[in-house]
C-alpha cells in the first residue's frame, strides 16, 4: 500500500471522497486514504473552504512553524496567520503541485507540499494596502505529521514574487519591516547560523556524485559540490541540459548555463555561504530537500550593495529527474526576509 | 477558438501555459485567456498535429498568423503547454503598429537580468560537433538536432544543404521563400543576436515530420537580454533532405524584451 499521489489528477478527482485507506494513517480521521490526500484535502478544506477552525484537528496545539522570518509557536498563532492571510486574498487558491513524503516511522509521515497559489489582494496585508492585483507565488511547506496532526512544519513562500506582482519593491518591504526590528539578530537566527557554521569541512568532492536513485547521498553531494566548494561546473554532471529551473521572485531559468548562473550569483553575493541539507525525501522520479545556509553579504550580484551582514537561508528544493539527471528544479526561500537582514533587521 | 470551458474536460487544474513572454499558471486563467481570444474575434482556422505538437493557423477578419502549441500530459489530461506565436504577423492582422505594442507591452513587464553564460563551460571553445541534447531526446532525431545545431551554434551556413534549395519555408512575421530566404532570415536574425545560442528542449514526430522545440538566449548588438522559444517544424524526402521548414520564433517577444526594465533589488 502506497500514496496515490497527484500525477494526472485532476482537482475534482483529488477532492473527491477517497476509497479504502491506502496507507497505514494510525490515528488519521477515517476519510483520508494516504498522507497525499491527507496533506491536500486538509489544505483545501481550510484555505479554500474556510474552515479555518480545522487548525485545530490538523495541527498539534504546541506546533513550531519555522520560516526565514523567525519561528511561529502554537496553534492559535497558525488560525491568526492564516485569517491574516485570507483577509488579504480571500480567494487564494492553492494547487498541489508536488507532495513527497517520506516515512519517518511510529506512523509519521514528513511531506513535502508544493503549493501554486493564485490570489486577488482585496485587503490590506504585510506588503501594504489592497491593491486590487492578481498574485501568483509558490509555496512549498515541509509538514512532520502524526497522528492527524502536523507537530512541526518548515515553511517557505516566494514573498518577493508577491510583492512584485503586486508593484511593490520587495526591498521596501524589507527596510519597512528592519526599521521595526531591534537592531542584532534574533537568538534563534544567531543560533541557527551557529549551527551551520560550526559543522565540520567536507572534504573536497573529487568523485563523480552517487546515482540520483540514491536520493539522500545524491542531494547532500550535490549542496557540498556546487555551494559548499563551489564546483558550478557539477550543475552539467547534475542537471539535464534542457533543465527548467524555478526559483525566488518568480525567476525562470532554462539550461545548463543559467542554472549554473544562479549558483555563481549566490556565492557572488554571499562569499562566505555554507550550505547544510536538512532533510531529503523522494518518492518516485522526485525528490525534496530542505537546507539551511549562512553566510555574510559580500557582494553585489543579486542584492544590492553589499551590506556586510551574516544572513540565515531556510529553503526547500524540489527535483524531478528523469535517466538519472534533473530535469526541473523549483526552489524556494523568502527574498524578502534575507532582504530584511541585509536591511539589519531580525 | 475552442469553447473556452471545455478546457475543463482537457486540461489539469494546475495547467501551465509558458510562452517568452512568462507564464499562465491554473486551467481558469487559461480560460481567460481563450474568452479573449473569443472576444478579440480571433479564431482557429486550421490545425495540423504532429506528435505532442499541433502547428494551429489564428485568424481574425485582417489576417492570419501562425502558432504552434506544444503539450505535456500526465495520462489524458495536458499538464503543460509551450506556446509559439508569430507576435508580429499577429500584430499586423490585429492592425497594430508593433513597435508601439511592444512598447506597451514592455511598459508592464518586469523581467529579472540574465544570470550566467549563454554557452555553459565552453570557455573559448568552438561550438561541439554535435548537438547537446535532453536524455529523453529521440534518437532518430539527433542527425536533425546536429544539422541544426551547426546551422545555429557553428554558424556553419554549409548546413543548410541539408535543406532543399526549392525547401518551402515559413518564418517569423509571415515570411516565406526558399532556401535563400531562409537563409537570409537566419543571417539577419545571427546579426542581430550575434552571442545567441540555440538550445534544444524537445522532439517530437508523426509520419515524415519532425518537430523541434529549442530556445533561443542571447543579446541584441545594443546588449538587451532576451530569452526566446522557438519551435521548427520539417519534412524530409526520402534521401533526408528538408523539404518544408515551418519555424516559428516570437519577434513581437523579442521586441517587447529589448524594450523591458529588468528588474533590480
Amino acid at each position: 500500500m502506497t500514496a496515490l499521489g497527484i500525477h494526472g489528477r485532476d482537482i475534482a478527482e483529488l477532492l473527491a471522497p477517497q476509497a479504502a485507506r491506502r496507507q497505514p494513517l494510525p490515528g488519521f480521521d477515517d476519510d483520508y486514504a494516504d498522507i497525499v490526500d491527507y496533506i491536500v484535502r486538509c489544505t483545501h478544506r481550510i484555505w479554500e473552504a474556510k474552515d479555518v477552525g480545522l487548525i485545530a484537528t490538523h495541527y498539534a496545539p504546541d506546533i513550531v512553524i519555522h520560516t526565514m522570518a523567525g519561528p511561529i509557536t502554537g496553534m492559535a498563532g497558525v488560525i491568526a496567520n492564516t485569517a491574516r492571510t485570507l483577509s488579504a486574498f480571500p480567494d487564494r487558491t492553492l494547487m498541489a503541485e508536488a507532495v513527497v513524503w517520506a516515512d519517518v516511522g511510529d506512523g509519521g509521515y514528513l511531506s513535502s507540499h508544493r503549493i501554486t497559489s493564485l490570489a486577488t489582494n482585496s485587503g490590506a496585508s504585510e506588503f501594504g494596502a489592497e491593491t486590487g492585483r492578481r498574485v501568483g507565488f509558490t509555496t512549498i511547506a515541509d509538514c512532520l505529521c502524526r497522528a492527524n496532526l502536523i507537530v512541526e512544519e518548515w515553511l517557505v513562500r516566494d514573498n518577493s514574487a508577491i510583492a512584485i506582482a503586486l508593484g511593490i519593491a520587495p526591498r521596501a518591504v524589507a527596510v519597512a519591516q528592519a526599521a521595526r526590528d531591534p537592531g542584532d539578530p534574533a537568538p534563534w537566527r544567531a543560533a541557527a547560523m551557529a549551527a551551520i557554521a560550526s559543522a565540520e569541512p567536507t572534504p573536497f568532492p573529487r568523485g563523480a556524485l552517487p546515482p540520483a536513485g540514491d536520493a539522500a547521498a545524491f542531494a547532500a553531494a550535490l549542496f557540498d559540490a556546487v555551494i559548499n566548494h563551489r564546483r558550478f561546473g557539477v550543475v552539467r554532471d547534475a542537471y539535464s541540459p534542457a533543465v527548467r529551473w524555478s526559483g525566488p521572485g518568480g525567476r525562470r531559468l532554462f539550461g545548463w548555463g543559467e542554472v549554473t548562473g544562479w549558483f555563481t550569483a549566490l556565492i557572488g553575493s554571499f562569499g562566505d555561504l555554507v550550505v547544510r541539507v536538512d532533510h531529503v525525501a523522494a518518492v518516485g522520479d522526485e525528490i525534496a530537500v530542505r537546507w539551511t545556509a549562512t553566510g555574510h553579504h559580500d557582494g553585489p550580484a543579486l542584492y544590492g550593495v553589499p551590506s556586510g551582514r551574516a544572513v540565515y537561508l531556510l529553503g526547500v528544493t524540489h527535483w524531478r529527474l528523469f535517466a538519472g539527471q534533473i530535469v526541473e528544479e523549483t526552489t524556494v526561500f523568502d527574498e524578502i526576509a534575507l532582504l530584511r537582514q541585509i536591511e539589519g533587521g531580525r | 477558438m475552442t469553447d473556452p470551458g471545455a478546457l475543463a474536460d482537457t486540461h489539469l487544474h494546475r495547467a501551465v501555459r509558458t510562452t517568452a513572454l512568462g507564464e499562465r499558471r491554473g486551467r481558469d486563467a487559461l480560460i481567460a485567456d481563450e474568452i479573449a481570444a473569443v472576444a478579440a474575434g480571433i479564431t482557429v482556422r486550421s490545425t495540423t498535429d504532429v506528435g505532442a505538437m499541433r502547428v494551429e493557423r489564428l485568424g481574425v477578419a485582417g489576417g492570419e498568423w501562425a502558432r504552434h502549441v506544444w503539450s505535456v500530459r500526465e495520462g489524458a489530461w495536458v499538464a503543460r503547454e509551450t506556446v509559439i506565436e508569430d507576435g508580429m504577423a499577429r500584430c499586423t492582422a490585429l492592425a497594430l503598429d508593433p513597435g508601439r505594442a511592444a512598447a506597451e507591452t514592455a511598459s508592464g513587464y518586469l523581467g529579472h537580468g540574465p544570470l550566467g553564460e549563454l554557452r555553459a563551460g565552453t570557455g573559448q571553445g568552438a561550438a561541439a560537433a554535435g548537438a547537446l541534447l535532453p536524455a529523453d531526446f529521440p534518437d532518430v532525431e539527433r542527425d536533425l538536432a546536429d544539422v541544426v545545431h551547426r546551422l545555429w551554434n557553428g554558424r556553419r551556413l554549409d548546413a543548410l544543404a541539408a535543406w532543399s534549395a526549392a525547401v518551402d519555408w515559413s518564418g517569423p512575421g509571415g515570411l516565406t521563400g526558399d532556401r535563400d530566404d531562409m537563409r537570409a532570415w537566419v543571417v539577419a536574425l545571427l546579426a542581430r543576436y550575434p552571442d545567441a545560442v540555440l538550445l534544444f528542449e524537445a522532439a517530437t514526430a508523426a509520419g515524415d515530420t519532425t518537430a523541434l522545440l529549442w530556445r533561443l538566449h542571447g543579446h541584441s548588438v545594443q546588449g538587451d537580454a532576451v530569452r526566446l522559444i522557438g519551435s521548427s517544424v520539417v519534412t524530409r524526402d526520402t534521401v533526408g533532405r528538408i523539404t518544408r521548414d515551418a519555424t516559428l520564433i516570437d519577434g513581437f517577444a523579442a521586441a517587447v524584451q529589448e524594450r523591458a526594465a529588468q528588474f533590480a533589488y
